[in-house]
């Protein structure tokens, strides 16, 4: 099954945390960020994975996820 | 890159609030003890391994429950000295105590991925705890010292 553009979007977004530890956190301002990045981060608060719809933190899920991420994306880019 | 400009990232990097001498800005012993008990646990939290899962939920259930209770009290504070409060010492403090009870409901979400933990995940579920506690911590301070602030201004002005 490929990535949508919804599955990019949120995995761009994802990657926009500093590190899985959580300590960071990120903000995404709606009137300057892309609509579609808005609405990825509004998608990842609701399944979980981030504390605020407009960024904040990393859950425990979200942590993971951003784990894999980056595992993954180490694996396409070598 | 794209998400440059378009994604603000607001960075809330850890400033080690355990190793660094903290301020006591509130004579109150209690929040004095509670700060060291807060520190301790800090501490503790990196060296506890997955065989010492019941200890560190004791201690960990402990403070949090002492930080609870001192959360409370921040909002009572806030609430009895609202009249005397000018708009922008009002508006920081809420901003402030409402960061406050985030980062708290993220350490309850890290507490109950300790819990559930099994042996293979805990060193991953207890580091997440940590990172997420030291922000806690960190907030709490800045929470105490903004309306401590606060505090400082109102008698000024008396």
């Amino acid at each position: 099954m490929p990535f949508s553009p919804d599955h990019i979007a949120e995995l761009n977004l994802l990657s926009q945390f500093e590190s899985s530890s959580g300590q960071a956190g990120i903000k995404v301002h709606r009137n300057d960020a892309a609509p579609e990045t808005v609405e990825a981060a509004e998608r990842l608060f609701a399944k979980g994975l981030i504390t605020r719809d407009d960024g904040g933190y990393l859950t425990p899920l979200g942590s993971e996820a951003v784990e894999l991420t980056q595992k993954l994306q180490s694996i396409i880019t070598t | 890159m794209v998400l440059k400009h378009t994604v603000g990232v607001l960075l809330v990097l850890a400033s080690f609030a355990f190793t660094a001498p903290l301020q006591a800005e509130s004579s109150d012993s209690a929040v004095d003890r509670l700060r060291q008990e807060s520190r301790e646990l800090g501490e503790a939290l990196r060296e506890y391994g997955a065989d010492q899962k019941d200890q560190a939920e004791d201690s960990i259930n402990r403070t949090l429950t002492a930080l609870d209770k001192r959360i409370a009290e921040l909002e009572q504070e806030l609430s009895e000295n609202w009249d005397d409060m000018s708009n922008t010492a009002r508006e920081r403090s809420q901003d402030s105590l409402a960061s406050l009870r985030e980062q708290r409901e993220r350490v309850q979400g890290w507490y109950n991925e300790l819990k559930a933990s099994s042996a293979s995940a805990w060193e991953r579920a207890r580091n997440g705890f940590s990172d997420a506690y030291e922000t806690l911590s960190e907030q709490w301070n800045e929470t105490e010292r903004d309306l401590t602030l606060d505090d400082h201004k109102k008698s000024e002005s008396i």
